[in-house]
C-alpha cells in the first residue's frame, strides 16, 4: 500500500485528468462526442433523479436511452443512434435505446446541426 | 456445487438447500418460478460500494428494487452496484448465486420486505439454488440489521 498522501496526491491528479478528458473530448470531438456525453449526462441524472442505484441495469438502460436520444435528435439519425446505442452498451438495452432515438428525433426533427436536412424543405417528410 | 463456506454455515443451523440444474435460478423471477413460490419470496442479495470504499450487501424481497436515496440516509455515503468482477473477487460467487452466508467483513443490511413471508429462499452461493428459511433464521445466520431500503 502506499503512503496515504501519496494516494491522495494520485486521486487529486486522477481527477484533474478525468476532468482534462472530459474538457477535451466537448471541445475538440466535432459534434458526435459532445452530443453522445451529454446525452448521457441527462440519462444519467434522470436515473438519479429517480432513485436509480449507481451502475445497475436499469441506470445504463437510462444511459444509453439519453445516449441515442441525444445523438438521434442532434444529427436526425433516429436508427443509426439506436444501433450505436446497443453496440455500445449490448443488446439488451435496445429496447429504451431504440424508442428514446425515436422520441428524440421526433421532438427534433425539424432542426439539425447539418446546414441540409430531409425535414426543412419543402415536401419534407 | 455449494461452496464449502456456505455448506458448513447452513449445516451449523440445520438448514438445507434446493438445488436444482445449473443455471436455472439466476434472476429472482426465475428461481420462483422454479421453487413454485411468489417472486417476493426469493430473497436477492446486492453487494454495493460505498464511496467510503466499504462494501456493504443488501438482502431485499424479489420483486423490490434497491432505493439509492434511502441507502445513502442510510450509511451516509453514495454506493453504486459493484461490478461482476468485483463482486466474484469480494464475495467469492458469481452474480446470479450471491448470498449473505459465508461472508466475512462486509455489513448486512436486511430489507423489512421479507418480513411480511413466512418463508423466503436465498441463494446458497450458486445460480441453482435456494435455501427455505424464516425471517428471524436469516437474520439470526447473517447478523444483519433490519432496514428500508426498498423502494
Amino acid at each position: 500500500m502506499s503512503h496515504p498522501e501519496q494516494s491522495l496526491q494520485g486521486r487529486y491528479k486522477r481527477s484533474l485528468l478525468y476532468l482534462l478528458k472530459w474538457v477535451v473530448l466537448a471541445v475538440f470531438s466535432g459534434i458526435t462526442g459532445p452530443a453522445v456525453i451529454v446525452g448521457m449526462l441527462f440519462g444519467a441524472a434522470a436515473a438519479d433523479f429517480l432513485d436509480i442505484p449507481l451502475f445497475s441495469a436499469d441506470y445504463f438502460a437510462f444511459v444509453s436511452a439519453g445516449f441515442s436520444a441525444l445523438l438521434a435528435g442532434t444529427m436526425n439519425i433516429p436508427l443509426a443512434s439506436a444501433i450505436i446505442a446497443v453496440e455500445s452498451f449490448g443488446l439488451q438495452y435496445g429496447f429504451p435505446a431504440g424508442v428514446a432515438s425515436i422520441i428524440g428525433f421526433q421532438i427534433n426533427r425539424f432542426h439539425t446541426v447539418y446546414e441540409y436536412s430531409i425535414g426543412t424543405g419543402s415536401g419534407s417528410l | 456445487m455449494i461452496p464449502e463456506k456456505v455448506k458448513s454455515v447452513l449445516e451449523n443451523y440445520g438448514l438445507m438447500a434446493l438445488e436444482f440444474e445449473e443455471g436455472s435460478t439466476p434472476t429472482a423471477e426465475k428461481a420462483a418460478e422454479k421453487i413454485g413460490v411468489a417472486v417476493g419470496q426469493i430473497a436477492k442479495s446486492i453487494l454495493l460500494k460505498g464511496k467510503d470504499d466499504k462494501y456493504r450487501m443488501v438482502v431485499l424481497a424479489g420483486d423490490k428494487k434497491i432505493s439509492s436515496s434511502k441507502i445513502k440516509k442510510l450509511t451516509g455515503v453514495k454506493h453504486s452496484m459493484t461490478s461482476a468482477e468485483e463482486t466474484r473477487r469480494v464475495t467469492g460467487f458469481s452474480p446470479g448465486g450471491v448470498c449473505p452466508f459465508g461472508v466475512d467483513n462486509i455489513e448486512i443490511f436486511i430489507d423489512q420486505s421479507l418480513e411480511e413471508y413466512d418463508k423466503i429462499y436465498p441463494a446458497a452461493g450458486t445460480d441453482a439454488t435456494g435455501v427455505p428459511m424464516t425471517f428471524e433464521q436469516l437474520l439470526a445466520i447473517t447478523g444483519g440489521s433490519v432496514c428500508d431500503v426498498s423502494s
